[in-house]
């Protein structure tokens, strides 16, 4: 909220610097984002009041006028001006040459110079409020108050400081002139001092001419209302207009502005109907029925749901409660009699109806974040003031307050060392008292050294409870001001977190073997998500209701389509680094036994790709090698090892996979991930570059997990006899896998290693079988094997492979 | 290009030089390729450039400019340190040469000033030579031989040999120097400046042609072996900035008893707002604009969202867990706000709970304190004051003493001084109450703050657009 220093000066003395005060109120919570100096350009010599004592037509522009302008010297300055609303004898501000002003277009501090107008000479100008700084208002001049005298340096009376104050919703106390004066007031030590609002009234009961009839009292709280005849409408005057204009509310006539600076004034917001349009004499506050219409004051017609509160007559709403009101009751030039309101609306209620009506007001703003139901009936009392003594008019005796559920001012009682002990303090009542004080706080008769029972100050709605209380004290008193210290607790009992060890194992491990982490959005494109995943999945993808970009409005069912996206990012960036990136993330599913309002299956996924060429930068070394299967293998078994035993991978169709370069991922015997070529349909499908393979992975987290549990590591004693190896070379059915005929050389317990060092296939090879070469490591734990004895060991582990598997040797070393 | 590198080396030469620097303009054009100046005494050089300048007996400057010159002719009376680039040994392929020479007609006075431009640059040397008729030509002539030996030296042992033949305590050059003593009494002292200069030229030149020797001989060997050709790589892997931070911060309140946690980023309403003291209607719900899940009641409620904050996992740890707690969520938020510099609709929170009996808001300043100092330096200032968050109570917002500026106010911090680390609270006794605590019992504190933010702080990365475009060359970055 704007909140001019001028304004707050009739209610607390402010004598500090306005920049000292500003930062004060930001550390005890109430943030000042800006402080807007007005005037700060403005010298004594060159901006003053003017009066303008002759306006005559331009002799070459019909819209120009020459103004004769008394600055309070004997002699009259002669200058063009433009504006619409010159009228004779108004007091204008004027500027004179060498005056700073804002330059219209360029919008910065220019200085002023006479200049010739269509043939004319100006000595100055008569200013709008954009070239004083005061608004972007340029829409004819500034008009000062009549009572102004001549040559009085502008400054003197217009200069001043706007706070913007940036407000928690917690605060709607200082969304007014006097809310913000007592947070001052209990800042700076200075007493509070609030209008006292009078007038004299006819002798006619309001309650003889109009009746109020709350039918909702859980939404319509309290509702006060004054009634005044006789008065005359037109704009209000200059002061209060200039109020409301560095406030930032556009003047409109007297009524209108009145409710506005008194809204502003107590953070109250006021409706003021034309009595003589509301058809009947009464007034109810009621819950709209299915399909009411009502056009508000912006011209609007808003259809009306059933339960949203409504100000009504006996037939049809008047006003949106709490709001804004209707256009069939507006105030205009030939309104004589006002029907004021003041009323307090459940904050729930309202904002629950301006956001199905979408309807932001002023009003609105400030009810929904739930005002006092004491300050309806002193802002009334103020508006009718100020309208009886402004608009003229008569008020009728007495104020309508329907206030069926009456609540009084909740007793908070404050024991002493439950403050000291959720600050960690040592501080006594006296102490504790002259800072609640000075916020406002009336203290019920006590007399005890163990605990305050207060009321909470009159504008505060936000104080409900003890803690609110201590907030209170310590914000004033100066959170740095509190004292510090460290924590030295019993250690907490560990929550167990198998996920975050494992999961984070796994990511050292992929970042060591040389893979890029990449982090992307949680959601994803559904032809890219369909295209990545099984077909059963696709009705499980998790939809949101208000997406960022309605392309991407599924929450990610598996990582593999962002992670897809990510390549070709890069590969257009630079399409010729390699790629080697991962991430590890959470994925979304509605499971098919889904309950509403539950949590959807949600859990980590783990994948990864790599593609390209093996460093480019090093090409001098002729070792151009492409990235392929072996190489993500490599990588996986490298990231598995850390926190599984027994990895192995088998054969696998898959979709996302070109068949044969494709294998599921095990560990026990259980499946644990996926990896292999990406399949040439989806490499289109996302539009990557199809002269590089694209090697992926996924791990299931939740299986890992699972798995680890039961993983134990038993140590095997080295032996101390020598190994021995040989080298076989056999001939087998090329559809035979490698793990096959390891595993079964490995049966052999005095096997201790084996793996293939070369593979071939050639002329000298029959169709539909290969060559491999295994080295076999013999050892025992108990003596030296002889020579013989592996020949012998040998022979057993042919003769196994040619029964078992179809496999001849084609010869040993 | 070489008219303008004369004319700024004109500009640089002795006083006498400026009268004439018109006419070594002009005498730029009228350059004269001069061809193994090498075997040519200084003298003679003279005369032979007298013959193609005809101002060479004038009291200016000549100007000779040779391309591929042989430099030791020059560099022999002449202690020239600065001429060691490896190859002005062999003359200077690519670049122009030129150097002038004053006061011809003084020969005792001779100036020569040498200049190399490289086209670029221009260095120069002036030097001055002094010459006796006689005891000149003696040398000059053993100068001339020495180099011309050697040149043709190229192993270890031919250039002993010559060392032990000139420079040796019986070589030549010591026999030059007994003569001094025999020289007119006038001359001596010249003489022996110009042995001892040609004898420390010779031995520089001897230091050149062995450490040449010595390089030729290791390219040539079999043994060559280029340490500075590019490795053959390792890929380097990286942890994403987010991670980074993530785990820095983590790593700092893990050493301080807090447990790391993961937690659920669809969340309920109920967990994202009403457990933490914000109803449906509340207008503290403006503060975080939901993305919300497309499950709509038959009532119209929409009961699950993207997590606005880290925030509802403190109730899901209050529900599960028995005090004393102390943990720490990192995790992924979500809200519904244009993206800017400084706003992602999806960010990185990381949230505290430290629940027991007994914690007061000195311990949550006290706990904050150290982490900042932790992460932003030993001697990091905090500054705490008044915030609101509906699931805390008494609310503060912290921040440190800028740790670019040392609060002195710069760009980081807006010139504050201050920037703004997290939001930070008494736990809410709502709250407590709702998880099923007793607020008169435990109490406790809570904190979040922005991880993105901070990496940003850290690094200097001004647009956290950066953070989830996944760009490689952002990310390989972030190595370290």
């Amino acid at each position: 909220m704007k909140v001019p220093l001028s304004w707050l000066r009739d209610y607390t003395n402010i004598k500090s610097d306005i920049s000292e005060i500003a930062h004060q109120m930001t550390m005890a919570g109430t943030e000042v984002g800006k402080v807007t100096e007005i005037g700060i350009h403005w010298d004594n010599e060159n901006v003053i009041v003017g009066e303008i004592m002759a306006i005559n037509s331009h002799p070459n522009a019909d819209k120009l006028k020459i103004v004769s302008v008394n600055i309070g010297q004997p002699e009259l300055l002669e200058v063009v001006c433009g504006a619409p609303n010159l009228l004779l004898n108004q007091k204008i501000a004027f500027a004179r040459e060498g005056a700073l002003i804002q330059n219209i277009s360029t919008k910065e501090l220019q200085k002023l110079k006479s200049a010739k107008i269509r043939g004319v000479i100006s000595k100055g100008m008569i200013c709008s409020e954009f070239e004083l700084g005061i608004s972007d208002n340029h829409q004819g001049i500034l008009e000062l108050n009549i009572m102004e005298i001549p040559g009085t340096p502008l400054k003197t009376i217009l200069a001043d400081s706007i706070l913007e104050t940036e407000l928690t919703p917690n605060r709607p106390d200082c969304l007014s002139i006097i809310g913000t004066a007592y947070e001052i007031s209990a800042i700076t030590h200075n007493p509070i001092k609030l209008p006292n609002p009078t007038y004299p009234v006819n002798n006619t009961n309001i309650s003889n001419l109009i009746t109020v009839n709350i039918e909702n009292p859980d939404h319509c709280i309290r509702y006060t209302a004054t009634l005044i005849k006789n008065l005359v409408i037109e704009p209000s005057p200059i002061w209060m207009q200039s109020r409301l204009k560095k406030c930032g509310i556009r003047p409109i006539n007297n009524v209108v502005d009145i409710t506005n600076y008194v809204m502003l004034e107590y953070g109250q917001p006021l409706h003021a109907f034309d009595k003589n349009k509301l058809k009947d004499n009464h007034i109810i506050i009621r819950e709209s029925k299915n399909n009411e219409k009502l056009i508000t004051l912006d011209g609007t017609e808003r259809k009306l749901k059933k339960g949203m509160l409504v100000i009504a007559n006996q037939t049809v709403p008047i006003a949106l409660a709490g709001i804004m009101g209707g256009q069939s009751t507006e105030i205009d030039s030939s309104t004589d009699t006002v029907f004021l309101e003041s009323a307090n609306f459940l904050s729930s209620h309202i904002r629950s109806t301006r956001t199905k009506i979408g309807l932001n007001t002023e009003a609105s703003y400030r009810f929904e974040r739930e005002l006092r139901h004491e300050i309806s009936i002193l802002a009334l009392e103020r508006a009718t003031e100020l309208i009886v003594s402004i608009c003229g008019g008569s008020a009728y005796k007495g104020i309508i307050d329907a206030y069926p559920k009456k609540v009084p001012a909740k007793k908070i009682t404050l024991e002493i060392k439950n403050l000291n002990k959720l600050l960690g303090t040592n501080f006594n009542v006296p102490q504790i008292w002259d800072v609640l004080e000075s916020l406002g706080f009336s203290k019920l008769d006590n007399n005890t050294l163990t605990d305050l029972s207060v009321i909470s100050p009159l504008w505060r709605s936000d104080i409900k409870i003890e803690e609110d209380v201590i907030e209170e004290f310590a914000r004033i008193y100066g959170y740095d001001k509190l004292p510090v210290k460290k924590l030295s607790a019993e250690l907490p009992a560990i929550i167990s977190d198998k996920l975050f060890n494992i999961r984070e194992k796994i990511r050292d491990s992929l970042v060591h073997a040389g893979m890029n982490e990449i982090i992307s959005y949680s959601v994803s494109n559904i032809d890219s998500l369909k295209k990545t995943q099984p077909e059963s999945e696709n009705e499980k993808v998790i939809k949101l209701l208000n997406p960022m970009d309605s392309t991407k409005a599924w929450l990610r069912s598996n990582l593999i389509a962002n992670l897809l996206e990510t390549i070709l990012i890069n590969q257009r960036s630079n399409p010729n680094i390699p790629i080697r990136i991962f991430e590890i993330g959470h994925k979304f599913l509605f499971d098919s036994n889904y309950n509403f309002g539950d949590l959807p299956s949600e859990y980590d996924s783990i994948v990864g790709a790599i593609t390209g060429v093996v460093s480019e930068e090093t090409l001098w070394t002729s070792n151009n090698q492409i990235l392929d299967f072996y190489d993500l293998k490599a990588i996986t078994e490298y990231c598995l090892k850390t926190v599984l035993p027994n990895i192995s991978y088998l054969p696998n169709d898959h979709f996302l996979f070109n068949s044969p370069v494709s294998a599921k991922i095990l560990s026990d015997k259980q499946e644990i991930g996926v990896i292999g070529e990406l399949h040439n349909s989806i490499v289109e499908h996302f539009d990557l570059q199809t002269d590089k393979s694209i090697f992926l992975f996924e791990l299931y987290v939740p299986k890992i997990i699972a798995l680890s549990s039961n993983s134990q590591f038993n140590y095997k004693q080295a032996s101390k006899f020598p190994d021995s190896k040989r080298d076989i070379s056999l001939l087998i059915d090329t559809h035979i896998i490698s793990q096959e005929i390891e595993i079964s050389i490995l049966e052999n317990e005095l096997v201790t290693h084996v793996y293939p060092i070369d593979t071939y296939t050639g002329d000298d090879i029959p169709e539909n079988k290969k060559s491999v070469t295994y080295r076999i490591v013999f050892q025992s734990t108990t003596k030296t094997l002889d020579s013989s004895e592996i020949d012998n060991i040998q022979a057993q582990i042919i003769k196994k492979l040619t029964k078992k598997l179809n496999i001849t040797e084609r010869y040993s070393i | 290009m070489f008219e303008s590198s004369i004319s700024k080396y004109a500009n640089k030469s002795p006083k006498n030089a400026t009268s004439s620097e018109k006419g070594v303009l002009e005498h730029c054009n009228t350059m004269i390729p001069i061809e193994d100046l090498a075997l040519l005494r200084i003298n003679e050089a003279i005369k032979e450039l007298s013959s193609h300048i005809r101002i060479a007996k004038r009291t200016n400057p000549i100007i000779i400019v040779a391309d591929n010159i042989d430099l030791t002719i020059i560099s022999s009376d002449n202690p020239i340190s600065n001429l060691k680039t490896p190859n002005w040994g062999t003359g200077i392929p690519q670049d122009i040469f030129f150097f002038i020479l004053y006061n011809i007609p003084l020969y005792n006075n001779l100036v020569v000033l040498l200049g190399i431009s490289n086209k670029q640059n221009l260095i120069n040397q002036s030097v001055k030579v002094f010459m006796s008729e006689q005891f000149d030509n003696q040398i000059e002539k053993l100068r001339i031989k020495a180099i011309e030996l050697l040149n043709k030296s190229d192993s270890d042992e031919q250039l002993e040999n010559w060392r032990i033949d000139f420079l040796g305590r019986r070589g030549k050059i010591s026999l030059i120097l007994r003569e001094i003593p025999e020289l007119d009494i006038s001359e001596r002292k010249e003489a022996g400046v110009k042995a001892n200069n040609l004898k420390k030229s010779l031995q520089e030149s001897f230091e050149v042609k062995k450490e040449t020797i010595k390089t030729s001989s290791t390219v040539n060997s079999v043994n060559y072996f280029d340490v500075t050709l590019p490795a053959r790589e390792l890929p380097k892997g990286s942890y994403h900035p987010t991670t980074q931070i993530v785990r820095e911060i983590s790593d700092a309140f893990y050493n301080m008893g807090f447990q790391i946690i993961d937690g659920p980023e669809v969340e309920q309403d109920i967990y994202n707002f009403q457990k933490l003291n914000i109803p449906i209607h509340h207008p503290a719900r403006d503060m975080w604009n939901s993305l919300w899940i497309d499950k709509i009641s038959a009532q119209g409620e929409t009961p699950l969202l993207l997590r606005t904050h880290t925030s509802p996992m403190q109730i899901r740890i209050l529900e599960k867990n028995t005090p004393p707690i102390r943990v720490l969520v990192p995790g992924k938020a979500y809200r519904y706000e244009a993206t800017d510099a400084t706003h992602e609709w999806q960010f990185y929170q990381i949230e505290g709970l430290v629940i027991d009996k007994n914690i007061s808001f000195a311990n949550l300043k006290g706990t904050l304190e150290e982490f900042a100092q932790r992460i932003f330096g030993k001697t990091r200032k905090s500054r705490f004051r008044c915030d609101f968050f509906p699931f805390v109570e008494p609310g503060a917002e912290m921040s440190i003493d800028c740790f670019k500026c040392n609060g002195n106010g710069c760009k980081v911090c807006r010139e504050s001084g201050w920037i703004e680390i997290l939001g930070a609270g008494m736990v809410h006794p709502e709250v407590l109450k709702g998880a099923g605590y007793d607020p008169n019992i435990y109490s406790g504190f809570a904190f979040g703050m922005g991880a993105e933010r901070i990496a940003m702080l850290k690094h200097g990365i001004d647009d956290i657009r950066n953070f989830y475009l996944n760009d490689l060359r952002f990310l390989k970055q972030f190595i370290h």
